[in-house]
């Protein structure tokens, strides 16, 4: 337990030195307001502190960027349940059935389960990050691209269980959502692909697609609805969760929170395809699937625990290997390079005082998350009563400020516009949004690392059937796909007994 | 909301079907148009690569067969009269102000990069509060502006993104 | 050594031959500049921008505000540059792409023309790299064995036409041997592969591997360039091997074409100031870049070099088909 020495002695470092305490606060409140924003992701976030930090110490600076991190990763969720604005990616998924309990006027309820499960998924996969190392770190390496492939797909067959109702639009909706995710250079030729000479088009910029088919498509909605003058929702109540519903999300937060840890220790994938993947895991454990989509309490804890356990977990392979796992994780690399804190092997011999000091401070980033959430959800419930004619001109100005401010290009308002349109019309005829988000995630990591496997072995498909971690994923996905249809036409069959 | 519940029982109204039909068909041309422009991509010259079009092929040929699917499962449920024919008619109201309030938001859009980021956003968000009834002569424009300046705010000078200027005033 | 004495030369020279031209442009700067950036915030060339923009303000006199204008692999920034109004209150970070996307086929609306070069600030050579556990030692090891084997060394590369591709594909049409170029999506996913044992390879620059290098998992076995790397001198060249081959990806300050020529002088002076600053010099050292400085005239030249190398070899690979 050298660990757990190094981590209290950590913990003393750390209380002995009250600015790095203040820098974590501040650092988790900026982190909170940026990802509660449309379009600033925790990546940017951190980017956007990250020359604040050169200045300082290494350990006041790198609490500073964890807090900015987790509060960023943490707040998507807020508006995604309140609002249907996924503040990040990840929360695309927390949306699903978090804007859904806020209609049944269970917000409240949905943002305390999502702050207490963002708590837990993070603190838990610190922990890991601090004790499971090395274990954690070789897995990382495994991963090659037929590996990342395998993942990809299992992700992309996540589409049939966020489908809604009926899988065929939801797979119609999945692969939209692929073809959309081809426009832009092709990954292993350079060759560009439905750009019309539109330099723009190169890289497809899926933020604003995102908040394009959620926040706009939603806010268009409400401009056509009658009882303009109509306050949104009642006020917040029940945000702290009662023992009960801790009880009930007891189990799923912890295998979400392990889900979580592990996709992040996989280079390139990040907290929003570990939310995606928590919500299906959710849902296939679940005694009742059905209630997925319609405001499950379960999918936000499920959502959220992944997300933030993916915190830890995309750390690891960043401080052990000097590799980041996602491309928040890519930033931070540089910060701590910039404090002369080479990650890799050598770090925790060099450095090791400062890297527990740092695991006290995440920890501690943590905590005060838990806090600010917990204590701002009060404040924050007071949007919700603003009339919708004041709301909805607010959400359309953010959603257009949000799209211009990822890339600063004018062009991408203009795709989160089109995709609003498209959005409104895909809710109207229950065509669900989520599964073109994840195929914009998952589409293009899919392709890139087909291709990029079937280089590496010479145009062989043997990679498919060979690589037990390749196999495995194909048919967890092969699972996943059929599942859902299965059900689909064993509920049709019954319903049409029951009618005949 | 109050739709989540009664699902089960709810017939699709007839005139959804009929656009539900519509959108599959354009998705098969959509998908048809994808596949044919890849077609034009040229090999890599790489042998152990599939080429720039393969998946973008796939996924068209998927999307047609999806919409097939989709076009048979509306035809299969009008011909069992599975239709509600008694659904309200569409509100021409609600169309308009629909309408109206993307073709706004376009508006802003467009005449962002001339105008400037404060003087569109702020015409932008009082004419939408007007449409959606906020016609109060104070309140409109002073909630807008503060709107308006608070976003200007946090991103301008707190996060540094550079909100246009607008050509007319550089 | 000699490059570092090369580089004050230069800096001295600059400065003593813009001292005249200053004269004439008293009142630039006036207001606050834009430094554009064409790649996200938090990346290298963000955080080497940074840091001169914070270095620099102190000789400007003026505020110069980072600006990251991302997408397109770089082309929506540089273009962004290259359309800019040439008053001096626009700047951007140029670096190789620069002189690479205009052969990449139809998407780049600029050609190296549409720049006005102001400096060079660091310069990162490509470098020969492979797993701590590879049997192959020495870098005539390496090119033997890639001789008897054609296609049995997989080099990983930061994405297709990248500069890291077109210094594997120099390598091997300089050397004679044929190898698999597998690219990622960035450097970094490349050495990432390279750590698991998934590729053979990779040739990003020694900037990108130091801290692997450092920690004993990767070997360095050749460095694409004209002389050794300052920071691991015992490493050679491949051009000592009889291979003539350089690759090196750069950044520096450039402007929109036509700028003013007491403006060029002014921020020519701005930016040897910069590059010979301490602080400017520590940071650059703490990211593990490579100072070098090169003045205006001499940055033109360099990149007008890579401009034509680029072109032929693009052409070459391929890449700029269509």
């Amino acid at each position: 337990m050298e660990q757990l020495t190094m981590l209290l002695s950590g913990f003393a470092t750390l209380f002995q030195d009250p600015w790095t305490l203040i820098l974590a606060v501040f650092g988790v409140a900026v982190g909170i307001v940026i990802g509660a924003l449309p379009g600033l992701t925790a990546t940017m976030g951190v980017a956007i502190i990250l020359p604040f930090t050169f200045g300082m110490a290494a350990v006041p600076g790198l609490t500073m960027i964890c807090g900015v991190y987790f509060g960023g990763v943490y707040a998507g969720a807020v508006t995604a349940i309140l609002l249907r604005i996924p503040g990040t990616p990840a929360a695309a998924a927390t949306a699903i059935d978090g804007y859904e309990l806020t209609k049944k006027g269970e917000g409240g309820k949905a943002l305390g389960v999502a702050t207490f499960s963002s708590f837990t998924g993070g603190f838990i996969s610190i922990l890991m990050l601090v004790f499971l190392s090395p274990i954690l770190a070789s897995f990382a390496l495994k991963f090659s691209a037929a590996e990342t492939f395998a993942l990809a797909v299992f992700g992309l067959s996540i589409i049939a269980s966020i489908s809604g109702s009926n899988p065929i639009k939801g797979l119609m909706a999945g692969f939209l959502g692929l073809i959309i995710a081809t426009i832009g250079l092709d990954p292993m030729g350079g060759f560009p692909r439905f750009t019309w000479g539109i330099p723009d088009l190169m890289q497809v910029p899926f933020i604003p697609v995102m908040i394009g088919l959620f926040a706009a498509s939603e806010a268009f909605k409400t401009i056509g609805e009658s009882d303009i003058a109509a306050k949104t929702a009642v006020a917040l109540k029940n945000i702290i969760p009662t023992r009960e519903t801790f009880r009930h999300i007891a189990g799923t937060v912890l295998r979400s929170t392990f889900l979580g840890a592990f996709i992040g220790c996989v280079p390139g994938a990040g907290a929003d395809i570990a939310a995606f993947v928590a919500y299906n895991e959710a849902k296939r454990f679940s005694k009742h699937p059905e209630n997925f989509g319609k405001g499950e309490v379960l999918a936000v804890a499920a959502c959220e625990s992944g997300a933030n356990g993916c915190t830890g977990g995309a750390m690891l392979p960043m401080l052990t290997l000097g590799v980041p796992g996602d491309a928040v994780t890519a930033v931070m690399l540089g910060a701590l390079t910039i404090q002369g804190m080479q990650p890799g092997p050598l770090l925790f011999r060099d450095h090791a005082d400062k890297v527990f000091t740092l695991f006290a401070g995440m920890l501690f980033c943590y905590v005060i998350m838990l806090a600010m959430g917990l204590g701002s959800l009060r404040f924050i419930g007071k949007l919700l009563q603003m009339p919708k004619s004041v709301l909805t001109p607010l959400i359309l100005a953010l959603s257009i400020v949000g799209s211009y401010a990822i890339n600063n290009n004018t062009f991408d308002i203009g795709i989160m516009l089109v995709s609003g349109v498209i959005g409104y019309v895909m809710q109207k005829y229950d065509f669900p949004p989520s599964p073109v988000v994840l195929a914009l995630i998952m589409g293009p990591m899919a392709e890139s690392n087909f291709r990029r496997a079937l280089t590496m072995t010479g145009g062989s498909y043997d990679f498919l059937w060979t690589r037990p971690i390749t196999v495995g994923f194909l048919l967890l996905a092969a699972a996943s796909l059929l599942l859902p249809v299965v059900r689909y036409l064993l509920a049709r069959r019954r319903s049409r007994a029951a009618a005949a | 909301m109050e739709q989540a519940a009664e699902i089960p029982t709810k017939k699709t109204p007839y005139r959804d079907r009929l656009i539900e039909l519509a959108i599959a068909v354009l998705l098969i041309c959509f998908a048809a148009g994808v596949i044919y422009v890849a077609q034009g991509y040229s090999d890599n010259g790489m042998s152990t690569d599939v080429g720039p079009a393969r998946f973008p092929t796939v996924y068209g040929l998927v999307l047609i067969a999806l919409s097939i699917a989709l076009i048979v499962q509306n035809v299969t449920a009008l011909n069992r009269g599975d239709v509600d024919r008694e659904a309200p008619p569409i509100s021409t109201h609600r169309v308009f102000l629909i309408t109206t309030g993307i073709v706004l938001t376009f508006a802003q859009y467009w005449s962002m990069p001339y105008l400037g980021y404060l003087t569109s956003m702020f015409l932008y968000l009082c004419l939408l509060a007007a449409l959606m009834g906020l016609r109060h002569v104070l309140l409109n424009p002073l909630i807008s502006a503060v709107f308006t300046g608070l976003i200007y705010f946090c991103f301008y000078t707190l996060l540094n993104v550079p909100l246009p200027v607008g050509e007319l005033f550089e | 050594m000699k490059s570092v004495t090369f580089s004050m030369l230069g800096a001295v020279c600059a400065g003593v031959l813009v001292l005249g031209g200053s004269a004439f442009a008293a009142d630039y700067p006036s207001k606050q500049l834009e430094l554009v950036v064409p790649y996200a915030a938090g990346g290298g060339t963000d955080l080497l921008a940074r840091a001169y923009a914070d270095t620099a303000k102190n000789y400007a006199g003026q505020a110069i505000g980072v600006v990251n204008k991302t997408g397109g692999a770089g082309a929506i920034g540089l273009s962004d540059i290259a359309r800019g109004k040439a008053d001096g209150y626009k700047i951007g970070m140029g670096t190789v792409e620069m002189s690479m996307l205009p052969h990449m086929g139809q998407n780049a609306a600029f050609t190296i023309k549409d720049f006005t070069p102001i400096a060079r600030l660091n310069a990162e050579p490509s470098a020969i790299s492979v797993n701590k556990d590879s049997p192959l030692k020495t870098v005539e090891e390496f090119l033997e064995f890639a001789k008897a084997n054609p296609g049995k060394i997989r080099i990983g590369n930061s994405g297709p036409g990248a500069i890291w591709h077109i210094a594997a594909a120099a390598l091997e049409d300089k050397a004679g041997i044929t190898v698999t170029h597998v690219p990622f999506d960035g450097a970094a996913p490349a050495i990432t592969a390279l750590l698991g044992g998934h590729i053979e390879a990779v040739t990003v620059s020694v900037q990108e591997v130091a801290s692997h290098v450092d920690g004993g998992n990767i070997r360095l076995l050749a460095v694409l360039d004209n002389q050794r790397h300052p920071k691991y001198p015992d490493i050679p060249t491949l051009k000592e091997k009889g291979v003539d081959v350089a690759v090196s990806t750069w950044r520096g300050i450039v402007g929109p074409a036509n700028l003013p020529a007491d403006v060029v002088a002014k921020l020519s002076d701005i930016s040897a100031k910069t590059a010979a600053d301490p602080a400017f010099q520590e940071t650059l050292k703490k990211m593990n870049l490579t100072a070098a400085y090169l003045d205006a005239a001499g940055f033109k030249d360099a990149i007008e070099k890579d401009n034509a190398f680029f072109e032929e070899f693009m052409a070459k690979l391929g890449i700029g088909k269509k």
